[in-house]
């Protein structure tokens, strides 16, 4: 099966005095169905490379194929197939939401009925004679859900939906882009938030400073390698176990750190696991827990990003 | 097929918006003031038919009485009405450069641009489809309101007037005056939609095209400006609008109906290519 996004070496420089590389050499596959997270932190490139992707901006370099079809030359033929909006979606605020989308179904013959199906998809039916200047951010962003499930498209592209959304919207946004994602649909959706992407999204890519750090399923990323496990030692009263294990551990090497709530933790592999075992038992001293750490989506974030879980 | 429905859409975002609606409307309600006026001065006036003047006579200064004919200032829409819309016409292209600048700085600046390319990505098609939406939309417009001018004049005439020459052969003319005039606020409308393009304000494409009109003017002033002044696109759309191209001392010296529709027809063509080039090389935000 073909990939529905195929992004090869994407760069684009903003700028001529001062150029900046928004997306610098970005690579990037994502596979035909489900959700997809594009995750990254603030200024990383991600809606830069989504205006890309919809023929927003031209790259400096490099290729974009959707649905097998390359971007620069032929998007119009995949247009009805594709459903995207950029950062806050754009309408034309003296017009109701109703008007707005009945204007862009008839450009390309689609029905009213559409219209209200789109516009009950996304709880909007209430307010949708309301004048769009008057919504609010929440608004606006299920009002460009709409927008994109008026084409009934194959793929969805969305810059950060859940921006604006309250914590009730953004359940249900993240229902509805399951819910899309399994009917077969690709569902491409950016993120700045850590926990959104890991609630909502089959594979992830994390994107930093416009390039791509880690493609997978959040459980690869997350299995990644185990680098530490958490002992803990029998408490003999005044601590001078836990004391003579430090010093033990520490003169074969190994790095050792207390973990504040009465346990250690230590540097080491699964596959030298047993290594912290054996020259403990060789002093006497015997473990009461010996448990990898699993490391948690913020952490792996932490690593690739440099930056906090939410950026 | 598509292409019309998406004609068909721009003349509807056209048609739907507020501030294209209260110009026309407002332009109905200056015409009504106009014929109000005209209503309230259409008499033969009475007064004063007869004056005195003092004459030097052989035997010193004679007194003399002077009969004049009454003087007919009755509304006489068969005679009137041609002059009406040349005034009209020049005054609809200014209407059709703001109808213009409104509409489509709207549309090329923020509001949803974005959105609708994402349904029609190509964008020279959409450029000019709106395009074609401007011309249509700004000369149905001015049609609309030349129309309503003539009612009221004919309305005033059969009161107060004479409507003394409306014929099968007055209708055909005055419906080609209308053509002609309702064309000019077109082209006026659509080499505003490529200044609004690419200034995407409304102010700056308005301030640019009005701007021309007075650089235009002065340039006609001037003995090295006039060839410049008369190919200029304001002054051959208002001969387009004004139509009667007779007065060697109008429109600095542009002579015939033709060339300044063909004038107009270039610059209309030269300004609408470099705006859809524009529009197709622009990031879109
Ligand atoms: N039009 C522009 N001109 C110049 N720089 C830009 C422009 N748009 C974005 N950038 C810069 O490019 C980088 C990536 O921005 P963006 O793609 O918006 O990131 P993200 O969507 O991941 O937050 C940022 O440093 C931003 O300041
Ligand atoms: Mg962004």
């Amino acid at each position: 099966m073909a990939a529905a996004v195929e992004i090869t070496g994407l760069r684009k420089v903003y700028g001529s005095k001062r150029p900046v590389a928004a997306v610098d050499g970005l690579d990037l596959s994502v596979p035909e169905g489900g959700v997809f997270g594009f995750l990254g932190p603030n200024g990383a490139g991600k809606t830069t490379t989504i205006r890309a992707m919809v023929g927003h901006l031209r790259a400096s370099s490099g290729s974009i194929q959707l649905l097998g079809v390359d971007v620069d030359k032929a998007l119009p033929t995949i247009i009805d197939q594709i459903g995207a909006f950029v950062e806050a979606p754009s309408f034309f605020p003296g017009f109701s939401a109703r008007r707005n989308l009945e204007l862009l179904a008839s450009s390309r013959g689609f029905a009213r009925a559409d219209v209200r199906r789109a516009l009950d998809t996304v709880g909007l039916e209430e307010r949708a004679n309301d004048r769009v200047s008057g919504y609010s951010l929440g608004m606006r962003q299920r009002l460009g859900i709409a927008a994109v499930l008026l084409k009934n498209p194959r793929l969805l592209i969305l810059d950060e939906p859940a921006n604006g959304l309250d914590p009730a919207g953004i359940l249900e946004m993240r229902n509805l882009l399951r819910r899309l994602g399994a009917e077969g649909r690709t569902i491409f959706v950016s993120s700045h938030l850590l926990s959104e992407v890991q609630q909502t999204c089959d594979r992830v890519a994390v994107v930093v400073r416009g390039r791509c750090v880690a493609n997978g399923t959040v459980e690869e990323l997350l299995r990644g390698e185990v680098t530490r496990h958490r002992i803990r030692i029998p408490d003999d009263g005044d601590g001078s176990a836990q004391e003579r294990a430090v010093s033990t551990l520490r003169a074969h090497g190994l790095e050792v750190e207390r973990d504040g709530h009465g346990g250690l933790l230590v540097a080491v592999s699964p596959s030298r696991a047993q290594d912290v075992t054996r020259v403990l038992a060789e002093e006497h001293i015997y473990l009461a827990e010996l448990t990898p750490i699993e490391r948690s989506l913020e952490e792996v974030f932490f690593e690739l990003t440099g930056e906090p879980g939410a950026a | 097929m598509t292409f019309l429905a998406l004609v068909a859409t721009e003349l509807r975002r056209f048609e739907l918006r507020r501030a294209v609606r209260w110009m026309v409307v407002l332009g109905l309600l200056i015409v009504v003031v106009v014929n109000v006026v005209q209503l309230a001065r259409s008499e033969v006036s009475a007064a004063s038919a007869t004056s005195e003047h003092i004459v030097q006579g052989p035997n010193g200064p004679v007194p003399v009485r002077i009969a004049h004919d009454a003087e007919d200032r009755r509304v006489r829409v068969g005679r009137t009405f041609e002059q009406t819309i040349r005034g009209l016409g020049i005054g609809l292209v200014m209407f059709g450069v703001l109808l213009g600048s409104t509409f489509i700085a709207a549309e090329f600046g923020a509001s949803g641009l974005s959105t609708q390319l994402i349904f029609e990505p190509r964008r020279v098609r959409l450029y000019v489809a709106k395009t074609l939406a401007v011309f249509i939309g700004a000369a149905v417009s001015a049609a609309i309101i030349i129309v309503w001018a003539g009612l009221l004049q004919l309305l005033v005439s059969a009161l107060r007037g004479s409507t003394a020459g409306v014929d099968a052969g007055w209708l055909g003319e005055r419906a080609t005056d209308v053509v002609r005039a309702s064309s000019a606020c077109g082209l006026g409308a659509v080499c505003a939609t490529a200044v609004a393009s690419i200034a995407r304000r409304t102010v700056v494409a308005v301030g640019v095209l009005y701007g021309l009109t007075a650089g235009t003017g002065f340039l006609g002033g001037v003995t090295w400006g006039e060839p410049l002044a008369r190919v200029s696109p304001m002054n051959t759309l208002f001969g387009m609008g004004y139509g009667d191209l007779n007065d060697p001392e109008g429109f600095f010296g542009l002579r015939t109906l033709t060339g300044a529709v063909t004038i107009s027809l270039v610059w209309v063509l030269v300004v609408s290519v470099i705006g859809a080039w524009w529009f197709e090389r622009r990031e879109i935000r």
